[in-house]
């Protein structure tokens, strides 16, 4: 009786110092709890952010947000060990088209990285052991709402500032632009495809000729090859559009959209209208200008060592110094749909009008 | 019978002087345990000192520096100067130079052809001047000056990490544009962003 009437507070006591101990461990090794940055849904850290922006700039109805969200996986097959930088492209500052106004991100950026007006976000890659990462970068962005626009009958550019008409026309000699300098095929298929002018017809009916070639996968390596087997993938279609475009004089850009869908968008500029988008993927819906945010726009004419493609691929990826080559990525994301698949490393965009995400 | 009363309180005794103690043991261990894995979990979502110095290293490299420095130039006729007082117009080209650069040979008589009014040639402190001399007389630049960045400064903050490298600069040593290696069509863009500056 003795025995068991002391042992029933020894067990007591081992029960709590078991509890606590566990209790200490499963606080010390959890994520960081609920109202910390990292473990919120990006919806709920998108509209933290903009009800601030919406009390600094008002609810100006020109205001959009864009988000751009970088997720590693956790699972063997995704994550790529290692230390280094995440770098993903959030909007990109174009004089008159569009103009960057404020940028936020989670967690805290390391520095904001601007090239050729494209504003890439740098976080740290911690990856020396397996889990999942994730990173959410928001610009505050002035852009107008997108409206269907009909070029006029004779468009010009002559009203275009020097140095950007400069790189808009700039070459596949003058950049050796996917190795379409060596193609003997592409000045010839440029011209026939392009037809004659005026410029915004050429654009379409090289953007209409792509749109029916598209197919969803296609390798890339060659576009030399595409022109000629009459395939080419999203990739290459608006490589292709904005090259061939220059090759017959007609100024060009391609753009990547913060849009729920990949979007590419290849523009070019007229002095009735300004700058014209054309969506690859819906050439019917004809011209437009304004809408989604736009994320980068290409071909950059210098080198940015944090990026896919030199910009042609928007996403974020994770970059380290290599010994042979500057910097080189170690772990890429794949542009994706919003809501995609949660089994591959993906970025995710989208715009969101201030005035919707500060309700 | 009688032991037992005196035995219960000395138990109870023992147990509540035990239990305090214990608890006081427990809270220290927690408090231990609770830090040292709190610590080691932050650290976990941080690089590594090693892995910082790198990822600064490749930041400094991708970012186009804000300004040059106000830096002293020793100019190849002996004259000391400031960078900012031969950033006399809105925008002058600086080109970083050096006679053993093979772009550089081919990048410094584009630059001098059209532009050399606004051309502002640095040659690193650690330079072999007879040298230097020799390498734009073959260019057949003879009477192009240039000035040497003596105290490294220039190489430093302008982030100079490969030759050529080349500046767009504004009037107070502002970075306006910067091409890294030759590339005809980049130093095109500069010199006409260059001419819209002056414009």
């Amino acid at each position: 009786m003795e025995r068991q009437a002391s042992f029933g507070p020894l067990l007591g006591m081992k029960a709590l110092a078991t509890a606590a101990v566990s209790g200490v461990l499963l606080l010390a090794v959890a994520e960081p709890p609920a109202g910390s940055e990292a473990d919120h849904s990006a919806d709920a850290l998108l509209r933290r952010t903009a009800r601030g922006w919406c009390a600094r700039y008002g609810h100006e109805p020109g205001l959009q947000v864009a988000s751009v969200e970088v997720r590693f996986l956790e699972s063997p097959e995704q994550f790529s060990e290692g230390e280094g930088l995440v770098v993903a492209p959030v909007a990109v500052d174009v004089p008159g088209l569009q103009k960057v106004v404020d940028v936020d991100a989670y967690p805290p950026v390391l520095r904001r990285l601007p090239a050729e007006g494209i504003l890439s976000l740098a976080w740290e890659y911690p990856g020396r052991s397996n889990r999942a990462l994730r990173y959410l970068g928001l610009a505050l962005v002035e852009r107008p709402r997108r409206s269907p626009r009909q070029p006029s009958a004779q468009p010009s550019f002559v009203g275009l500032q020097a140095d950007v008409r400069e790189e808009a026309l700039a070459s596949v000699a003058d950049l050796e632009e996917h190795n379409l300098e060596r193609c003997a095929a592409f000045p010839d298929w440029a011209r026939t495809t392009a037809g004659e002018p005026p410029h915004t017809e050429q654009l379409l009916r090289l953007a209409r000729k792509l749109a029916d070639q598209t197919v969803a996968w296609s390798e890339d390596h060659d576009l030399c090859a595409a022109i000629q087997n009459g395939r080419v993938s999203r990739h290459g279609a608006q490589v292709l559009a904005v090259m061939a475009a220059r090759q017959v004089g007609v100024p060009a850009f391609a753009f990547a959209t913060a849009s729920p869908r990949p979007a590419r968008l290849v523009g070019t500029y007229t002095d009735q209208e300004g700058w014209l988008f054309l969506d690859l993927e819906r050439v019917g819906a004809g011209y437009f200008s304004g809408g989604d945010v736009l994320t980068t726009r290409v071909p950059i004419i210098g080198n940015f060592g944090a990026s896919l493609e030199s910009f042609w691929n928007p996403a974020g990826a994770a970059y380290a110094a290599s010994s042979w080559s500057g910097l080189s990525s170690f772990s890429q994301t794949e542009w994706a749909r919003e809501g995609a698949e949660p089994a591959r490393n993906t970025t995710t965009t989208r715009s969101v009008p201030l005035v919707e995400a500060c309700r | 019978m009688s032991d037992a009363p005196s035995l219960g309180l000395w138990k109870a005794r023992t147990l509540r002087r035990a239990r305090l103690r214990d608890v006081m043991w427990l809270l220290l261990v927690c408090l231990l345990g609770w830090g040292s894995l709190w610590s080691g979990n932050r650290a976990r979502r941080h690089l590594s000192p090693d892995g910082s110095r790198a990822a600064a290293a490749a930041l400094d490299d991708l970012e186009l520096p804000g300004a040059l420095p106000n830096v002293e130039l020793a100019g190849d006729t002996g004259q000391v100067v400031r960078l900012f007082d031969l950033l006399d117009r809105p925008a002058t080209v600086v080109s970083v130079y050096a006679h053993w650069c093979a772009p550089c040979q081919k990048e410094l008589p584009v630059l001098t052809g059209e532009s050399k009014d606004r051309l502002v040639v640095v040659v690193g402190g650690d330079e072999d001047l007879k040298k230097t001399r020799q390498g734009l007389i073959n260019l057949g630049l003879k009477d192009l000056h240039y000035f040497v960045d003596t105290s490294g400064r220039l190489f430093e903050q302008g982030r100079v990490s490969s030759l050529p490298t080349t500046f767009l600069l504004g009037r107070k040593g502002r970075v306006r544009d910067r091409v890294v290696g030759y590339s005809e069509f980049r130093l095109r863009m500069l010199l006409t962003r260059s001419r819209i500056g002056d414009g």
